[in-house]
């Protein structure tokens, strides 16, 4: 069951890699929430029930529905529909992230550490990779705070993959500040639209030497 | 004395930042503005009395971090001090002021927390925080700089920091191998020799890529300069000083952790490349561009690397004094170049000139940290960079000193021309009857290169004491 989970969560990025409207691109990082909250809870169901609803929380609120959410509301807020001019083709894309998902993959055979589980740790390269290959490909801030979110779940598969559970205070700490970022990053993309009436990276060369 | 002082602490800031966005006047920010730094002290002193005791299960001092808590509180007070009388010269609205405040508290609390986290996942987190705290820092003037400023810059960080978070997950790849489920630096330098290499090399070069945009190093270094430029220059001041001081204090303690294991000689390699690196693009900017803020800002760029260039030559006690210096240094020059942009109310050197007719006071202040910058005796920045090539020559990468000295050399070329200029040169635009300087606003400048001088040269015995203490390896 697990496995279906990671599958999906890798045709997710598959996906995304040819998605050309934004909001299906915010859908598409919901459901990558929910896929989320479902490997985690098949995987830590053993661990204490507060460090559980914690992970479940992140997951499932945060990940799956009030990030999400609070993107479209930005996305309708300025106007947002399509990824303009994607400086990559879709089908460049596409092959793009194949090879990044097959590298992941590769990559986690060489390595070959007992502890290790290699289904997580090729889904959650492929997703940080993506991730930066998003933030490198496209030119909209809008899509480079989404691929920061695809990296940001990359590495919560990859904490999953390690199963090292970090202390309580610290987990609370780390999902505080991911979502403090992800609302500051929302917000300042509004900001950035008011200021400069464009939300397009190359527009935003006012600081130069 | 109470042992969740700190804990207490982080409490008492967060209800002090509280109260600030509800109290606006101004008599009452000066005042909680006061409350906080005692606040800080009161900690800086209970930290001092319990030296290395683990305190709320993941929180202690060690001399190192009593040694930039001290410095923390010494820029942030000063910092606090000057965004006030900039608040009060250009008339901003008590709301502004207030929000400032509360993020400039805020902000201060969560590199306390950098310094004083014995877990690595802890440090991670309270950087990441103080990104965000900043954030509001560098938003000051909300213009279309700012924005830009702020934009990149929480974008950039909150990349890297994910980045490093890959790494302490590599680490703890690493670390659950062996079985051991604690990430607390004592634990990993304890087992770390056991531990597969190959993941501690992984972990340490996503550790160093991530923190380095904290640190205001190479690779990610942009964002920090375009931080520099569109914040106010005290905000400027505390990122080129306390925040760099937490970038470099989670470097260095990670690579502390790992200093006993095999990996070392290579680590070290990986320093000085990333050292090499920041202040050869250093030098190639601040030779080219006219823009004060942007070659402090760069400047700040090249002593990172030097720093980072110590430890890899293993002068540790160099690199640490070396960063506090520095600390106090730039954040005097920033300090003053709010002066500087008072008087011509542009940021280009060629606007500016004849400094020294303007504004004596302050053209005394350019001068020294001319000299801080550049490390010219009487400069205590002399003695650690000297510490730095002695270290450099007798290792295995003597190499690394001969285009550093060249790089070095450019640098002070460039900078000593700029400032030159700005001293002497004719002033070509209408000079703006700006506020006459008080002596009181520069004597805080003098009073931070003197310091530049006193720890270099005069220092006490007992500091040095301290500082040995505090770069030990302690296997």
């Amino acid at each position: 069951m697990v496995t279906i989970l990671i599958i999906l969560f890798v045709v997710t990025l598959v996906y995304v890699s040819m998605v050309d409207r934004l909001a299906t691109f915010v859908t598409i990082l919901g459901i990558q929430g929910v896929l989320l909250f479902g490997i985690a809870y098949m995987e830590l169901r053993d661990v204490d029930a507060l460090n559980l609803s914690f992970i479940l929380a992140e997951t499932l609120v945060f990940k799956g529905i009030v990030i999400p959410l609070f993107l479209h509301r930005t996305l309708r807020r300025n106007k947002l529909v399509k990824e303009a001019e994607p400086t990559v083709t879709h089908f460049t894309s596409l092959l793009f992230v194949t090879a990044i998902i097959l590298v992941s993959f590769l990559l986690a055979y060489t390595v070959h550490e007992e502890h290790l589980r290699i289904g997580y740790f090729t889904a959650s390269l492929s997703a940080l990779f993506t991730g930066l290959f998003i933030i490198m490909a496209r030119t909209k801030i809008i899509t480079h705070v989404m691929g920061y979110l695809l990296l940001e779940n990359g590495i919560f598969l990859l904490s999953l993959a390690v199963g090292n559970e970090m202390p309580l205070a610290v987990n609370t700490a780390i999902l505080l500040d991911l979502l403090t970022s992800v609302l500051l990053l929302a917000f300042l993309v509004d900001k950035v639209g008011e200021s400069f009436q464009t939300v397009d990276a190359s527009e935003l060369n006012e600081l130069n030497d | 004395m109470n042992l969740s002082m700190p804990l207490a602490f982080f409490a008492g800031s967060v209800c002090i930042a509280g109260v600030m966005m509800i109290a606006r006047r101004r008599i009452l920010q000066a005042l909680l503005l006061v409350a906080y730094f005692s606040l800080l002290g009161a900690l800086l002193t209970h930290e001092f009395t319990f030296l290395d005791v683990v305190e709320a299960e993941y929180l202690k001092a060690d001399p190192l971090a009593v040694l930039f808590l001290g410095v923390l509180a010494i820029v942030g007070s000063l910092a606090a001090y000057y965004g006030m009388a900039y608040a009060k010269h250009r008339g901003d609205n008590d709301r502004q002021v207030a929000t400032h405040n509360a993020a400039l508290v805020l902000f201060l609390t969560m590199v306390v927390g950098v310094y004083i986290s014995r877990h690595i996942g802890l440090v991670w987190a309270f950087l990441e925080a103080s990104t965000l705290t900043s954030a509001i820092l560098i938003y000051y003037n909300r213009n279309k700089h700012s924005v830009e400023a702020t934009w990149k810059y929480v974008f950039v960080c909150s990349i890297g920091i994910a980045i490093a978070f890959a790494g302490i997950l590599f680490l703890s790849i690493a670390s659950e191998a062996r079985e051991v489920h604690d990430l607390s630096f004592e634990a990993i330098r304890i087992t770390a020799p056991t531990m597969n290499a190959g993941w501690l090399k992984f972990a340490f070069l996503f550790m160093v890529t991530g923190f380095s945009v904290k640190m205001g190093v190479a690779p990610l270094f942009n964002v920090d300069i375009d931080a520099k430029d569109g914040a106010p220059s005290h905000v400027a001041a505390l990122l080129s000083s306390v925040l760099m001081i937490a970038g470099f204090m989670a470097i260095f303690r990670v690579y502390m952790a790992l200093a006993g294991t095999s990996i070392l000689p290579w680590m070290n390699s990986v320093l000085i490349i990333v050292g090499l690196m920041s202040v050869f693009f250093a030098a190639i900017y601040i030779s080219k561009i006219k823009n004060v803020k942007r070659i402090l800002a760069y400047s700040s760029l090249e002593h990172a690397g030097i720093v980072l260039i110590a430890v890899g030559s293993g002068a540790w006690f160099a690199a640490v004094l070396h960063v506090i210096l520095h600390a106090f240094a730039k954040s005097s020059l920033f300090f003053q170049y709010a002066h500087f942009f008072r008087l011509y109310q542009t940021k280009n050197v060629h606007s500016a000139g004849d400094y020294i007719k303007h504004h004596p006071a302050g053209a005394g202040v350019l001068i020294l940290g001319l000299l801080a910058i550049t490390a010219v005796p009487p400069m205590g920045t002399f003695i650690t960079e000297l510490f730095m090539f002695k270290a450099l020559f007798s290792g295995p990468h003597a190499w690394v000193a001969f285009p550093l000295f060249l790089l070095i050399t450019i640098i002070l070329w460039g900078l000593t021309k700029n400032v030159l200029s700005i001293l002497y040169r004719p002033a070509p635009s209408v000079i703006h009857p700006a506020a006459p300087f008080t002596v009181m606003e520069t004597i805080p400048q003098y009073a931070l290169l003197l310091a530049v001088v006193y720890l270099g040269f005069f220092a006490p015995p007992a500091f040095v004491q301290f500082v040995q203490s505090a770069v030990t390896f302690h296997p």
